[in-house]
């Protein structure tokens, strides 16, 4: 702490010593150089359309990417307003949005360039898989409530797109090298270059090592783990009106983990560590065609897989999608979108880990289509309807419509509803799993097994959502965004416990008693979410957030609630400062506060994120980054089935970047 | 009393870093607003273009002329920008124009974002033609433009195209130079570019 301070006041006495007496003559007095020096404030069409987007956006740009300073996508996400971070060990992260926080949280889309990260076996994002490099990264696009109209299934609580940069923007070579305490560690290589005479490709390798963390007794954790990554990307331009993406990756993942040989935390068992191994990769290819009338049409497919070994569960799976998407202004009022989508998962899971599944393997297809029409109402009044309608193998078809409205009234203020529906699609587990919860003796001669099983009959969880916002561009320098929201969810997710079973064994005498999957509980969400952001001066830029949630389950008596309801906390606060000292010294800050979880899992705590950055010339950029500074030691969240959790750590780490 | 005390050394580290957020609070109107909007700051360069820029003989005696084609970003930066300028004792002409139309008096044609579909038969018409073309989007001196203003990471970056220059028989600066990226334009862009001129 000390340290950060030391170089907090240093970099006070900076600011002062750098201070340049400038005299206020105006832009044309000042020099090439200087005028070169000055940052500027764009608004591109982007922002405007934002402006009345009908939905509670947010926008992770490039820039505010560069200056987090982050080693992962999880701690990228801890800057987005109304997003839960906690970190569970080394390798796994709960994160959501408006609450319903899990290891597996399974009610937030996650996609990468158009492509579903988000599993469908296990309803949630492994985000240990997840990684993109952090320089690639044009914008992250964060949805806070359903977007199931436009993306489908499971965009319930939100969508999470990221979105990497074209190639040609990425020309040349970037090298990065990363060493900080744990010891933990990164490396990047990227190279770009032009491919052909209309296009342009990038390849990356990456290699990220993370240290043991510590058991909250102090003891390590055993939850390090690395990380290998290649991957390319490519776009031509096929003629004016044409274009062409293709994109892969492949990664391979080596850690461990420690659990426990029992899922409840109630019962006592063996802690041990076992190994967490991973490989996947994926291919895409979009194309784009835009028409002379400004229609717009693009086509989709990839092909993903991977092979998991995660709490002694080996996991293989396959995916492949395709999508195509036009959009189209009929009529000059209306601005349609519409599409169509195809997408087959093949996935199996080896008996004999933790969890074992009705088939070991199944194949699951899913059709979708949907459209949306955004209209004038008024010349300041946008009305967006639409529907998705789905077809999956586990509930049949499933609607999924919503209907938007945006006021703008002047060009500074924006306010808007919207009313939709969105549907949780049952997964794998739900439907047929087999699962051995624990053993416990009755008495001296008698033993209770708990078993969970999977019910075919599981149906879709579903939430009626009703939200509300307002935005405003006060001035160039400050502004607001502010939505509140009302969600009702019903069918969610319990286990409902059967009448116990004498097995027929008699020494020692088993008693069965198995909980089966319902959709008993349902739950009522109240909340919302500020954002302010005040750019003070040309060098120094703050932003704030605040979100309120009120989540409150309700479920028949008997049931056991699945719905990690209460691993959210009521409030949650973000501050961000970015500091340009002198020329090309930045100093950044996020401070966040995190109420204790209402399970009383974790405490309620506060987390400093410090970096400062020098730039020097065009070639080289150094950093060092300070990550968790309040404390040694910290617990985000509580351990998650039979995985334990451990502490995340206070982090210090330098970056050092070249280009050539 | 552990407690107590671990509670209170708590509470000054997060004491001293509010400190020190309101310190540099504090410093805030110190530091000079740098900030300004993009096409004030590039309609500054437009102007700073004309003395790091030298322009054939014919065309001395005129006033300068820096014309926009395309729908006008600036919204009036320009004009307060030259306002009462002189270099060389020549002043300024600020002019807007739908299009290019070949014996326009301009000295500096900004070519607005708006073009960018138009741009290739726009440049080829101007390869001879005694103006700097100023661009506003990316890849504009790859085909065959002379200085493209971009923005890269909040700061305006500049790009110059020496054949491009050369062709319309102006002489750069090394100063500007110095500060530019240089760029050449794309084989199949020249190509493109002498097809519209053949």
């Amino acid at each position: 702490m000390r340290t950060v301070l030391f170089v907090g006041r240093l970099a006070c006495t900076a600011v002062l010593a750098a201070l340049e007496v400038r005299g206020q003559n105006g832009l044309a007095e000042a020099s090439l150089e200087q005028l070169l020096d000055i940052q500027v404030t764009t608004v591109s069409k982007k922002e405007q359309k934002l402006a009345r987007t009908a939905a509670a956006v947010f926008v992770l740009g490039a820039e505010e990417i560069r200056r987090s300073g982050v080693l992962t996508l999880p701690d990228l996400l801890r800057l987005v307003p109304g997003v839960q971070v906690a970190q569970i060990d080394a390798n796994a992260w709960a994160i959501s949005i408006r609450g319903f926080n899990s290891l597996i949280s399974n009610k937030v889309l996650v996609l990468v360039d158009g492509r579903v990260v988000y599993n469908a076996t296990f309803s949630g994002v492994y985000w240990d898989q997840v990684d993109v490099p952090v320089e690639d990264i044009e914008r992250i696009e964060v949805i806070r409530g359903p977007g199931a109209t436009v993306w489908g299934a499971n965009a319930v609580n939100g969508v999470i797109n990221v979105i990497t940069r074209p190639a040609k923007a990425t020309p040349g070579g970037l090298a990065t090298v990363v060493v900080g305490s744990g010891p933990a560690a990164q490396g990047t290589l990227r190279y770009g270059g032009p491919a052909g005479t209309h296009g342009a490709f990038r390849t990356f390798a990456k290699y990220s090592r993370f240290a043991d963390q510590k058991l909250a007794d102090g003891h390590t954790g055993a939850d390090g783990w690395s990380r290998m990554h290649g991957g390319f990307r490519a776009d031509w331009e096929l003629g004016r009106r044409d274009g062409l993406t293709v994109q892969g990756d492949w990664f391979a993942n080596r850690g461990s983990q420690t659990r426990s040989t029992s899922y409840l935390r109630s019962l006592a068992g063996l802690v041990f560590v076992e190994d967490l191994s991973i490989n996947g990769g994926n291919l895409l290819a979009r194309w784009k065609h835009t028409s002379s009338g400004g229609a717009e049409t693009s086509m989709q497919a990839y092909y993903d897989t991977y092979r998991r070994v995660d709490l002694g569960t080996r996991e293989t799976s396959d995916t492949g999608d395709l999508d195509v998407q036009h959009h189209f202004v009929p009529f000059g009022a209306h601005d349609i979108v519409a599409g169509g989508g195809f997408r087959a998962v093949r996935s199996t899971v080896r008996p004999g880990g933790a969890v074992s599944l009705a088939q070991a393997e199944r194949t699951d297809p899913l059709y979708s289509a949907f459209v949306q029409d955004e209209f004038r109402l008024a010349p300041q009044l946008w009305l967006t309807v639409g529907s998705k309608v789905e077809h999956n193998s586990y509930t049949g078809f499933e609607f999924e419509p919503s209907a938007r409205l945006a006021w703008t009234p002047g060009s500074r203020h924006a306010l808007w509803a919207a009313g939709s529906r969105a549907i949780r699609q049952p997964d794998r587990v739900e439907n047929g799993v087999r699962m051995e919860l624990a053993t416990t003796p009755l008495g001296a001669n008698t033993v209770l097994d708990v078993r969970v099983s999977g019910n075919p009959t599981f149906r879709s969880e579903e939430l009626l959502d009703f939200e509300a916002g307002y935005r405003a561009q006060w001035t160039q320098n400050l502004s607001l965004d502010a939505t509140a929201y009302a969600s009702f969810y019903s069918r969610l997710a319990t286990l409902q416990p059967q009448a116990p079973r004498f097995t027929g064994e008699t020494s020692p005498v088993r008693i069965e008693q198995q909980m089966l999957y319902g959709n008993m509980a349902s739950a009522r969400n109240y909340g919302g979410e500020v954002s302010l952001n005040w750019t003070i001066n040309g060098r120094w830029r703050m932003a704030a957030s605040y979100a309120l949630r009120r989540l409150n389950p309700s479920l028949p008596p008997g049931s056991s609630d699945l719905t990690y309801s209460d691993a959210t906390p009521r409030n949650q606060i973000g501050l961000r400062s970015e500091v340009n000292l002198w020329r090309n010294l930045e100093w950044d800050q996020t401070l966040e506060w995190v109420q204790q979880l209402r399970n009383g899992r974790a405490p309620g705590y506060v987390r400093a994120d410090s970096r400062l950055g020098w730039k020097f010339g065009e070639v080289t950029q150094l950093s060092i980054v300070g990550q968790n500074l309040m404390r040694s030691r910290c617990a985000e969240f509580g351990g998650s089935g039979w995985l334990i959790n451990t502490m995340t750590a206070r982090k210090v780490f330098g970056r050092i970047s070249w280009t050539f | 009393m552990d407690l107590l005390k671990q509670f209170r050394r708590r509470q000054t580290r997060w004491w001293d870093l509010v400190v020190l957020w309101a310190a540099l609070a504090q410093m805030a109107p110190l530091l000079s607003p740098q900030s300004s909007g993009e096409y004030e700051v590039k309609a500054a360069f437009l102007y700073k273009f004309a003395s790091f820029v030298e322009w054939p003989e014919a065309t001395r005696d005129e006033p300068l002329g820096i014309c926009v084609v395309g729908k006008d970003p600036f919204g009036g930066a320009l004009e307060r920008v030259v306002e009462g300028k002189t270099i060389g004792g020549r002043e300024f002409v600020v002019r807007r124009l739908k299009a290019w139309q070949a014996g326009e008096p301009c000295h500096i044609l900004f070519v607005a974002a708006s073009e960018k579909q138009r741009l290739r038969p726009l440049l080829g018409q101007m390869r001879h033609e005694a103006i700097l073309t100023v661009g506003d989007v990316p890849g504009f001196c790859e085909i065959g433009g002379a200085i493209n203003l971009s923005v890269v990471e909040s700061r305006v970056k500049l790009e110059i195209n020496l054949d491009a220059t050369a062709r319309s028989g102006l002489q750069v600066s090394s100063k500007l130079l110095s500060l530019a990226r240089i760029v050449r334009s794309t084989a199949s862009a020249a190509s493109a570019a002498n097809g519209v001129r053949n």
